[in-house]
């Protein structure tokens, strides 16, 4: 701290920055009480006032306040105090921590159980299979016999139905309703109408047959005489 | 008596009687640079325990090659300036206080004693840091620096400026007079620091 540097001249200067500049030299520790002159503060009165403040200041501390009683064991409990506290703070923020890692952890281990190893998946190895002797046996031949001649049938009925589709509304609401009786009736006209549809239906033939017996007739001189 | 490094070692381990020694040793130089830099015996000791709260939580990080005296006194006076600036922001509830006339010094010693402080505390608070901690806690000059974070030119800038504006004060306020020169001049050097 005293870095003692030689100062050829003794006596300051009378000029009044250079007196205080060792004024304060000195106050720093600089230089020694006995390198300030005394010659210019008795014709200066601003510095002999300087140098008077000075010695008063120097020969006066101001008294060290002292903290009160007790106050270091109060400061020790107080730390010690905040320690703990400080110490619970960083096991409860570490167990949290460690608490939320394991969670974390068990659930990406359940989630990767159950849905397979998708993230990183395995290279399966494919084995081909030994070729198997396989015995043939009737019922699967039937079987097979019955399938393709279903297919064949159920082939040939579209190709049949297709022209005939489009006659046939596509929409079957669209088919009229008609309404029907509820009871039936005899159809007592229709069996009363058989007999003249029937001769109606066998007059052409009688008729041919009669031309051809009149011509045969003709031919062999036979002429019958037709009641009338 | 274990050097600052073996307490501190103690004390990382976290052996209470370390702890103790260590309040100890530091307590009455920081409560007496918070009382003077803040003026106030209940704001000096609350901002004494905040500080050594901060010195042991962060005990860890003081560089061991350092002093650690300096690095007390940086959290110290770190501590003083934010106390100053929220008392700044807020009112002082004791402000009425300031009103009621000081007791009348007993002795010409005790009212020079009473003119200094009141010049020291009217000085810009970077300036009376610096000289509080040369002339009462008796830090060198690097050290200061280390304090106040500033360089060692800077530092003596300041206390020179600050010694000129307490002097200055003392001989406006007719504390000194132009009486003949004392044949003995007492010790100029900075004070010991008080144990």
């Amino acid at each position: 701290m005293n870095h003692k540097s030689p100062t050829p001249n003794l006596d300051p200067s009378p000029d009044c920055t250079a007196f205080e500049a060792v004024v304060q030299r000195i106050l720093d520790g600089e230089l020694a009480r006995e390198q300030l002159g005394d010659r210019h503060p008795q014709t200066c009165p601003a510095c002999r006032a300087l140098l008077t403040a000075t010695v008063a200041f120097a020969a006066f501390p101001t008294p060290v306040p002292k903290p009160s009683a007790g106050s270091n064991r109060q400061v020790l409990l107080m730390v010690l105090h905040d320690r703990r506290q400080r110490r619970q703070r960083r096991l409860l923020v570490g167990g949290s921590a460690l608490a939320m890692a394991a969670c974390l952890f068990i659930s990406v281990g359940i989630y990767f159980t159950q849905t397979g190893s998708k993230p990183t998946p395995e290279v399966v190895e494919v084995v081909p299979m030994p070729p198997t002797l396989n015995t043939p046996r009737v019922s699967d031949q039937v079987a097979e016999a019955g399938s393709a001649l279903t297919a064949m049938t159920y082939r040939a009925t579209e190709q049949a139905m297709r022209p005939t589709r489009a006659l046939f509304p596509l929409d079957p609401m669209a088919v009229p309703q008609i309404d029907l009786p509820t009871t039936m009736e005899p159809a007592t006209e229709s069996l009363a109408a058989l007999p003249s549809a029937a001769k109606s239906g066998l007059e052409p033939i009688t008729d041919s047959t009669r031309r051809a017996v009149n011509l045969f007739l003709r031919d062999v001189g036979f002429s019958p005489k037709l009641k009338s | 008596m274990p050097t600052d490094e073996e307490l501190v070692s103690r004390c990382l381990k976290g052996h209470p009687d370390a702890m103790r020694e260590l309040i100890d040793r530091f307590q009455p130089e920081i409560f007496a640079l918070c009382f003077r830099l803040l003026g106030h015996r209940q704001d000096a000791e609350d901002v004494a325990q905040e500080v050594f709260l901060r010195i042991f939580r962060s005990l860890n990080k003081w560089d061991s090659s350092r002093p650690l005296r300096p690095w007390i006194f940086g959290i110290t006076v770190n501590r003083c300036r934010t106390c100053i600036s929220k008392r700044g922001r807020i009112p002082e509830p004791t402000e009425f206080l300031q009103d009621v006339p000081s007791r009348p010094a007993d002795s010409p010693a005790e009212e020079l004693t009473t003119a200094l402080q009141t010049a020291i505390n009217t000085l810009r608070d970077d300036y009376r840091e610096v000289f509080i901690l040369f002339h009462e806690q008796g830090q060198p000059y690097d050290e200061i620096a280390v304090v106040v974070g500033r360089p060692v030119g800077t530092v003596k800038t300041w206390l020179h400026r600050a010694r000129s504006q307490v002097l200055n004060e003392l001989k406006l306020h007719g504390h000194i007079t132009d009486d003949p020169l004392p044949d003995e001049m007492p010790k100029l050097h900075p004070p010991a620091t008080q144990p």
